[in-house]
């Protein structure tokens, strides 16, 4: 007698239970592990922002630093007159009474109203500034070069401004036996009378 | 699962137990004529759930000792069953027990002693054990009431090296014998319980048992057998006055229901009948030889396969309740790290736009303001003008008279390195001999050489025209012109 075939009735309940048991594990791990990597995404994300956050106050720190230390400059620039534009009208009437003191009667000069400085060579500034000059152009003659010193020497009532004498040519002039006039030194100079230019001084 | 039902089978009946942790319950009997089977059935359909061992208390059992050589593995089981096959048993339920290597064959242990167990008429299961296969119910197992002996000699903690066991039930009285422990002979004399003089009967079947071994050489002759004799005390001076030693054996009663009790029987029986024990230790242990065919267990299988996807589907959830909580704990831990992360960045913001609130503004760009610093700071070199080295250059003339200054271009270049250069001409006296002229220019030239890091670069040499110039008659006798030195001198400015 062929044996009865075993009633596999009694599997239905545990691979269904077994199956569940897969979905839901597998469930529940993907669902952990999405929620993990999103946790991790986001600490991740606020590691970032807060060295980006970081950083910027560092920036910032430099920023104030560097911006006291300009202002520290630019007082100290103040103090040294150096915010002060040049004097142009004090300029000329130094000048002349110069050249009324000493004769100087073929000594002839131009003051240029005030414009950006800029050097013989555009190499010597290789960065824009906010430098103005008023340029005396001096030619003609003097009797010895102790005038032409006091000529390129600024006023002595007016210490604003850095004065830079930018070149200085001078020549002995050759006799002539017609001429009744002593030996005379020719010149040509220019001279820069250099300030710093801020905004306000502008308008 | 926890419904567990024992099955004792006799050659009168299938008595069912109920057993529950240890309490034994009887259920249900049926008479082993043809309706027995059939009452069965439907006993079956009503428990549906439940689990069924069979214990079978026949005395149509056989018991063969054969000493088989020594392997292992695949090749075991094969001699086994070709010695199992050569035995002609004649029945499928037969079970094998390994009883240890047997020393006395060669000596070496190249031999190992197995016991082949049967249950000679299948007919007297077969019944029983097809209205379990046609209910579908779980039989766990079909055991028999001399190898469950076995188990209760381990519990008697004797220390006989052969010894007889001798108890009673309600299909007789069974005396077993042991060799260290293993079974290797048991017989049950059905209807001897339950005559009045049984324990003069229990007597005259230990002498007959004692006398079958001794043959057999299962037993040493001479020697006093140990017999113990499982019995409520009340029954004790009967048995002895009954059972005196004999030269073949020695008699030892041991109190039954003490014994039942130090197994875990909650209500050991009140008389001399080993059944409740039995059944109790048949419930309890576990792998205990069992003689069903293997088609009998396929519900058992089938349900060890159940409980295996039952174990492996908790085993798997459990691994993934681990697993998600400790991700969860990590989400916890991480969400946690990242809020701290978030007040301290919302902090750092708020001190960075507290801090950028209290920057002084500049009325330039910064890099304005540098630029214009740095080149102040170059022009400041240069603004002493060339006076100085006027009055340096007039000193030096004055102590060399002879050289005449006829020119000179002082400009001042404004570089990181601030400069100044001059370009210098002057005259020599004409009339002067190139001899003269050279040592005016060396002491003029070696004057200028004291002037502060200063660079000297002679573009002309009062001698040098001269020198390479072609003269020719149309050529005047002197030169008109004086003669002149050209210079190049750059220097530092003097510090402010």
């Amino acid at each position: 007698m062929k044996p009865p075939l075993p009633d596999l009735r009694r599997l239905q309940g545990p691979l269904v239970a077994g199956a569940l048991a897969i979905v839901t594990s597998a469930s529940l791990i993907a669902w952990t592990n999405t929620t993990r990597n999103t946790a991790e995404a986001l600490l991740r994300k606020e590691i970032a922002q807060l060295a980006e956050a970081r950083e910027q106050h560092a920036e910032t720190r430099r920023t104030d630093t560097d911006a006291r230390t300009a202002l520290r400059q630019l007082s100290a620039l103040q103090t040294a007159g150096l915010l002060t534009p040049a004097d142009r009208q004090g300029w000329q009437t130094h000048l002349h009474k110069l050249r009324q003191t000493f004769q100087l009667d073929r000594l002839d000069w131009e003051i240029s109203p005030l414009k950006p400085f800029t050097p013989d060579d555009p190499a010597v500034l290789a960065k824009p500034t906010a430098l103005v000059a008023s340029i005396l152009r001096l030619h003609g003659e003097v009797a010895h070069e102790e005038q032409l010193l006091r000529l390129i020497q600024r006023p002595p009532a007016n210490r604003a401004g850095l004065f830079v004498p930018r070149h200085c040519r001078l020549a002995r002039r050759a006799l002539d036996e017609t001429e009744a006039r002593p030996p005379a030194l020719s010149i040509d100079c220019e001279i820069d009378w250099i300030s710093l230019r801020l905004p306000d001084q502008v308008r | 699962m926890h419904d567990r039902r024992l099955l004792y089978l006799t050659r009168d009946s299938l008595l069912v137990i109920r057993w529950h942790k240890g309490e034994q319950t009887a259920d249900a009997r049926f008479p082993a004529t043809p309706a027995g089977p059939d009452a069965f059935a439907a006993y079956l359909n009503n428990h549906p759930q439940a689990r069924y061992t069979l214990l079978v208390d026949l005395a149509d059992e056989a018991f063969h000792l054969e000493s088989l050589p020594l392997v292992r593995g695949g090749d075991r089981r094969r001699l086994i069953a070709r010695r199992q096959n050569q035995l002609h048993l004649d029945t499928p339920f037969v079970t094998h027990i390994p009883l240890g290597r047997d020393r006395a064959q060669t000596g070496e242990c190249r031999h190992e002693r197995i016991l082949f167990t049967a249950l000679t008429r299948p007919s007297t299961l077969q019944p029983w054990l097809d209205a379990l296969g046609h209910a579908g119910a779980l039989l766990t197992g079909v055991h028999s009431v001399a190898l469950v002996g076995m188990s209760l000699l381990r519990r008697l903690h004797t220390t006989e090296p052969q010894i007889l066991l001798v108890h009673t039930s309600p299909a007789g009285l069974r005396i077993s014998c042991f060799d260290n422990g293993q079974l290797r002979f048991s017989r049950l004399v059905p209807g001897a319980a339950a005559q009045p003089e049984k324990w003069q009967a229990c007597r005259d079947e230990i002498h007959r048992t004692c006398q079958y071994l001794a043959s057999q050489r299962a037993l040493p002759r001479g020697l006093k057998t140990p017999v113990l004799l499982l019995a409520h005390p009340d029954q004790h001076d009967v048995i002895r006055a009954a059972c005196p030693d004999a030269p073949e054996f020695r008699l030892n009663l041991t109190d039954l229901p003490a014994l039942a009790v130090r197994c875990g029987l909650r209500h050991p029986s009140t008389d001399s009948d080993a059944l409740p024990l039995i059944l109790h230790l048949a419930a309890q242990e576990r792998r205990q030889p069992q003689l069903a065919p293997p088609h009998a267990l396929q519900q058992q299988r089938v349900n060890q396969i159940a409980i295996a996807i039952c174990v492996a589907a908790a085993s798997l959830l459990s691994v993934s309740l681990v697993i998600a909580a400790k991700n969860l704990i990590d989400v916890r831990q991480l969400n946690h790290q990242a809020a701290a992360v978030h007040t301290e960045r919302v902090a750092e913001t708020s001190r960075n736009a507290a801090l950028a609130a209290l920057i002084p503004q500049l009325p330039l760009p910064r890099p304005l303001i540098q630029a214009s610093l740095a080149q102040l700071a170059a022009l400041q070199a240069l603004s002493a003008g060339p006076a100085g080295l006027f009055s340096q250059l007039a000193s030096i003339l004055d102590t060399h008279p002879e050289i005449e200054l006829q020119q000179l271009d002082w400009t001042g270049i404004p570089a990181d390195s601030p400069v100044q250069r001059v370009h210098l001409e002057a005259a020599l006296p004409a009339a002067s001999a190139p001899d003269t002229r050279a040592l005016f220019t060396r002491r003029f030239l070696d004057a200028l050489q004291t002037l502060p890091d200063s660079t000297l670069n002679i573009e002309r040499q009062p001698n040098t025209a001269d020198d390479r110039q072609v003269l020719r008659p149309s050529d005047p006798a002197a030169p008109t012109d004086l003669p002149r030195l050209g210079l190049r001198i750059t220097l530092q400015p003097p510090r402010p």
